[in-house]
């Protein structure tokens, strides 16, 4: 092998590991359980009394914007946008008449029914209208579950 | 996401020595909102042409602009129906759309044709017999923004909307097949394609709602062929420009503002187009933007062809209460003041019918359309009740003008808000940013107050027990026509503004009520549905078309 056919070896090798490396991305860690199911079921007797009429009883947005799905994640999952920000918006502009006439506990609430119309997991602490905690979060679609874990035989 | 999934195969190009053209497209394609996303087809049916939509202001066989013609005149030269036989008028047909929407289109009429929108749907109906000819559904491709839809233009066998995700959409008026349709309104920041185009010449006129956004707005002029661009007129001034010295704004602080959501007038004379720019933003936190921030809340007057301001007249400097300008219609000539003049109906969410001079743009008179307390009063963290509220005053839909009763009838609204100015001013990027809290009162109700064109007297007033948001139509007949929220096709007798006739559509009228003849018949279609939520209370309708007659015809 010439010192010119080896530097050609050594480059598409390091090319191909760099590829490799490049392209091989770490598991998607699993989305953080933010609220539980009570409060959700909480947060759906909220929405289906102040909300559904404007974004359908389904989230899906009839006679105004989206709260769930492709339409939902386009509008609101972005760098600059945390969890904080859409509970501000929900709090200081909804209901769309009465603005800012729920307690914070019941926009929460329905801040977490919509978590979970939109797949992100319960768990079991509720999430709270906590600055610190909504800041960290940013709305992406949650990750798929993730299935190596489970038995071969359930494959 | 995206990122994460581009950056290998970026790698994986670079590595190989080349730059997949693929790759690059699909990088335009979601980056460049002028991108095309169809190819370009051609219409089968070349109607309406640039003479008939310049003599649309006599036709009585169509109705072919939003607001009837260039002028927004709301009028039709059509008198089969008159204050003496209206109350034998009966309903002709209907027509249900079948989707779950807002409806506050402005239909068109042209060659036997009805041309209806909802927040998807576009569809074309025999305009005598409500039986559908086509349908297009538009199927949203990104972010969407607001779903209000006011309706379509024609021209040259185009009928062109904006949709609810940004697009420009051109369908075949034959066939309703699209022709193409490109993305010029950045949904992601809040711009919202609701209020219907002008088409003139072989440019299409359109810019994007969304002052509650924070968007900087523009009008905008799009090729008919094709939807390229041909120029865009920044309404918010960009620093250093004509009118950036009206905004003084301290470091870090988003502002913005002067979006659009109604139809346009022109003046195809004087090569003038007319615009109704609204609120500056922050809404309510007038005290982070200092100055007259123009260009909102004014009329603007800009040369047709190149979008350059050839005159503005600012009608609520430094807005702290959403009150836009909302109509800038109709246009009519006539004597005040012992002048003959060129003039101009203007109206607002401030509660004020204005008439202006197109040649000195001075406000000759006004006349209060809606009650107006507290007005000057500034907005507080204790909170300030204001009339016309946030939603109050006159709406999307504007005065008509008749030339027989010489009167101008304008629809509003009474809704008094108390305002509240908050601690805390947060830029979410395209949502709503008020900088405060609008509270309504629990009561409102609506006013059509008939003005004398020429001296600004009120001649009379209807007192409806819901806000009046409907379109109003008048006709040579002497008939001035709308819809109440309460579900009411109402008529009224120009003159006297005695109630005629009442007809219930079972849903909230919002929409548009077009009149023109066919076969010697004059028809008239009303618009049924919920205009939004905002507007409804027990019984929000369903997107429906309703058209009468007189019986016999």
């Amino acid at each position: 092998m010439s010192r010119t056919e080896r530097h050609a070896a050594i480059t598409v090798a390091t090319s191909v590991m760099l590829l490799f490396a490049v392209a091989w991305r770490a598991p998607e860690p699993p989305t953080p359980a933010l609220y539980t199911r009570a409060q959700a079921e909480r947060g759906r007797v909220q929405y289906d009394a102040q909300c559904a009429d404007c974004h359908g009883a389904k989230l899906e947005g009839g006679n105004s914007t989206p709260l769930a799905g492709d339409a939902f994640f386009e509008s609101w999952s972005r760098a600059e946008l945390s969890l904080d920000d859409f509970y501000y918006i929900v709090r200081k502009t909804m209901p769309k008449e009465t603005p800012g006439t729920l307690t914070r506990e019941q926009y929460i609430d329905v801040v977490a029914f919509i978590l979970q119309q939109n797949g992100f997991p319960e768990g079991d602490t509720e999430l709270r209208p906590d600055p610190a905690i909504l800041k960290a979060v940013r709305i992406e679609r949650p990750a798929p579950r993730d299935t190596s874990v489970l038995p071969t035989a359930t494959r | 996401m995206m990122h994460r999934l581009q950056l290998p195969l970026t790698c994986a190009a670079l590595l190989a020595g080349v730059w997949p053209a693929t790759i690059t497209a699909q990088v335009t394609a979601t980056t460049n909102t002028q991108s095309r996303t169809t190819t370009v087809g051609v219409p089968s049916k070349p109607v309406p042409t640039a003479a008939q939509l310049a003599a649309a202001g006599t036709d009585t066989s169509n109705w072919l602009y939003a607001t009837h013609d260039y002028s927004g005149s709301r009028y039709a030269a059509i008198g089969q129906i008159t204050a003496a036989n209206a109350a034998r008028l009966a309903p002709v047909c209907s027509f249900q759309v079948g989707d779950v929407s807002t409806f506050q289109t402005n239909p068109i009429v042209v060659d036997g044709m009805l041309l209806i929108t909802t927040t998807q749907v576009t569809a074309a109906l025999d305009a005598r017999t409500c039986r559908p000819k086509w349908r297009h559904t538009w199927k949203a491709k990104g972010a969407t923004s607001w779903p209000q839809q006011r309706g379509v233009a024609v021209k040259d066998g185009y009928v062109v909307r904006g949709t609810v995700d940004g697009h420009l959409l051109a369908l075949d008026l034959g066939t309703g097949k699209e022709l193409w349709s490109r993305r010029i309104a950045d949904t992601k920041s809040g711009e919202a394609l609701t209020m219907p185009p002008m088409i003139y010449e072989d440019m299409i006129l359109i810019g994007p709602a969304g002052s509650e956004n924070a968007v900087g707005g523009w009008i905008g002029a799009f090729r008919l062929a094709t939807g390229d661009s041909l120029w865009r007129f920044r309404v918010i001034p960009a620093k250093g420009e004509p009118g950036s010295e009206t905004w003084k704004v301290p470091p870090g602080i988003v502002v913005g503002g002067g979006a659009l959501w109604t139809p346009m007038t022109l003046d195809p004379k004087a090569g003038l187009l007319f615009a109704a720019t609204t609120n500056p933003s922050p809404d309510l936190a007038g005290g982070v933007r200092e100055g007259d921030n123009l260009y909102t809340n004014s009329v603007v007057a800009l040369d047709v062809r190149t979008g350059k301001v050839a005159w503005y007249r600012q009608l609520v400097p430094h807005d702290t209460h959403d009150w836009d300008v909302t109509q800038v219609g109709p246009l009519y000539d006539g004597t005040v003041g012992g002048k003959a003049r060129r003039l101009m109906a203007t109206a607002g969410k401030d509660g004020l019918l204005r008439v202006l001079d197109r040649d000195s743009h001075d406000v000759l008179f006004s006349a209060a359309v809606t009650t107006r307390e507290n007005v000057d009063a500034p907005i507080v963290a204790t909170g300030t009740r204001a009339c016309p509220g946030i939603l109050g005053g006159v709406e999307w839909n504007g005065s008509a003008f008749n030339p027989g009763t010489r009167m101008l009838y304008t629809p509003a609204v009474d809704w008094c808000t108390t305002f509240t100015l908050d601690d805390e001013i947060r830029h979410v990027p395209g949502k709503n940013y008020l900088g405060g809290d609008a509270k309504f009162d629990a009561k409102s109700s609506g006013w059509l107050t008939a003005v004398d064109a020429f001296t600004g007297a009120v001649k009379w007033k209807y007192h409806s027990p819901r806000p009046m948001v409907g379109a109003v139509t008048t006709t040579a007949g002497g008939i001035v026509m709308t819809g109440e929220l309460t579900g009411d096709f109402v008529v009224f007798d120009g003159r006297t503004g005695k109630d005629l006739y009442r007809f219930n559509t079972g849903g909230p009228i919002g929409g548009g009520v077009a009149t023109y003849s066919l076969g010697g018949t004059q028809y008239i279609a009303v618009m049924s549905g919920s205009p939004s939520p905002f507007w409804t209370n027990e019984n929000p309708g369903a997107p429906t078309v309703f058209v009468f007659a007189l019986p016999g015809r």
